[in-house]
């Protein structure tokens, strides 16, 4: 049987590396500029999704190792808003 | 209830995104009805939306918020349909929600400092009945939680 104890440990510092990630992005959204933290943001494209994936990687480990004891999880589907006529309709990024 | 948005937000999702900007998935056990909402509050950061008596946030048993960073946020052209679509790229997934801690949507916010900053773009329906089980949000990943044309 798997150490769900190291599992959730492992989980738990997946979060917190993206947590302190989320913290810087949220200081330099405030200090930069516009056009320096897009330049931030490109930079850092790859740690972003590194950890992201790290998270569901250790989210997984666990959810299977608890898989004998609980029962089948729920799945809801989060829907579209459709909107038309805005000038969302541009990308002017 | 139904998917829908702050009329003061609408076009502006893609932008945000574009500009480098997070989002964050707000769980909640009660929200106001569309048509309340869509009208909006005194301004559209998410301290005044919760601060209205009709919005609630659950933060029950685990539920949290969920930042989606920007690189894990598609912004997709799709010039076949004419318009733009916001994909998150990653599922949410809450563990082991106790039951009686029941959701009927979320709100997706741009991210921010604190929620005095945070703007709130929408709310979608997210009506669940916790029973101890994993909870997971499966975002489409082809349409998107959001199109503008």
């Amino acid at each position: 049987m798997a150490d769900i104890a190291a599992l959730k440990a492992a989980l738990d510092a997946a979060e917190a590396a993206e947590e302190a990630l989320i913290a810087e992005r949220r200081q330099n959204r405030d200090s930069m500029s516009k056009a320096e933290f897009r330049s931030y943001n490109q930079a850092t494209q790859e740690k972003q999704i590194e950890l992201s994936g790290a998270i569901r990687d250790a989210q997984k480990a666990l959810a299977e190792a608890l898989n004998d004891v609980r029962s089948e999880a729920l799945n809801v589907a989060v829907g579209t808003v459709s909107e038309s006529g805005s000038m969302g309709g541009t990308n002017n990024g | 209830m139904a998917n829908t948005a702050l009329n003061d937000m609408k076009g502006r999702l893609a932008e945000i995104v574009a500009d480098g900007g997070d989002l964050i998935v707000v769980p909640l056990s009660a929200v106001d009805a569309d048509a309340t909402f869509e009208d909006g509050y005194a301004d559209a950061f998410l301290a005044t939306v919760l601060g209205a008596a009709g919005n609630t946030e659950q933060t029950g048993s685990s539920w949290t918020r969920k930042v989606h960073t920007n690189a894990n946020i598609t912004l997709s052209v799709d010039d076949t349909n004419d318009l733009v679509r916001v994909i998150l790229d990653i599922d949410d997934t809450w563990t082991a929600v106790a039951a009686s801690n029941d959701t009927v949507a979320i709100l997706i916010c741009e991210d921010g400092a604190s929620d005095a900053v945070r703007r709130v773009i929408g709310k979608w329906d997210f009506a669940v009945t916790t029973d101890g089980n994993d909870v997971t949000a499966n975002y489409d990943q082809t349409n998107g939680i959001w199109t503008a044309a």
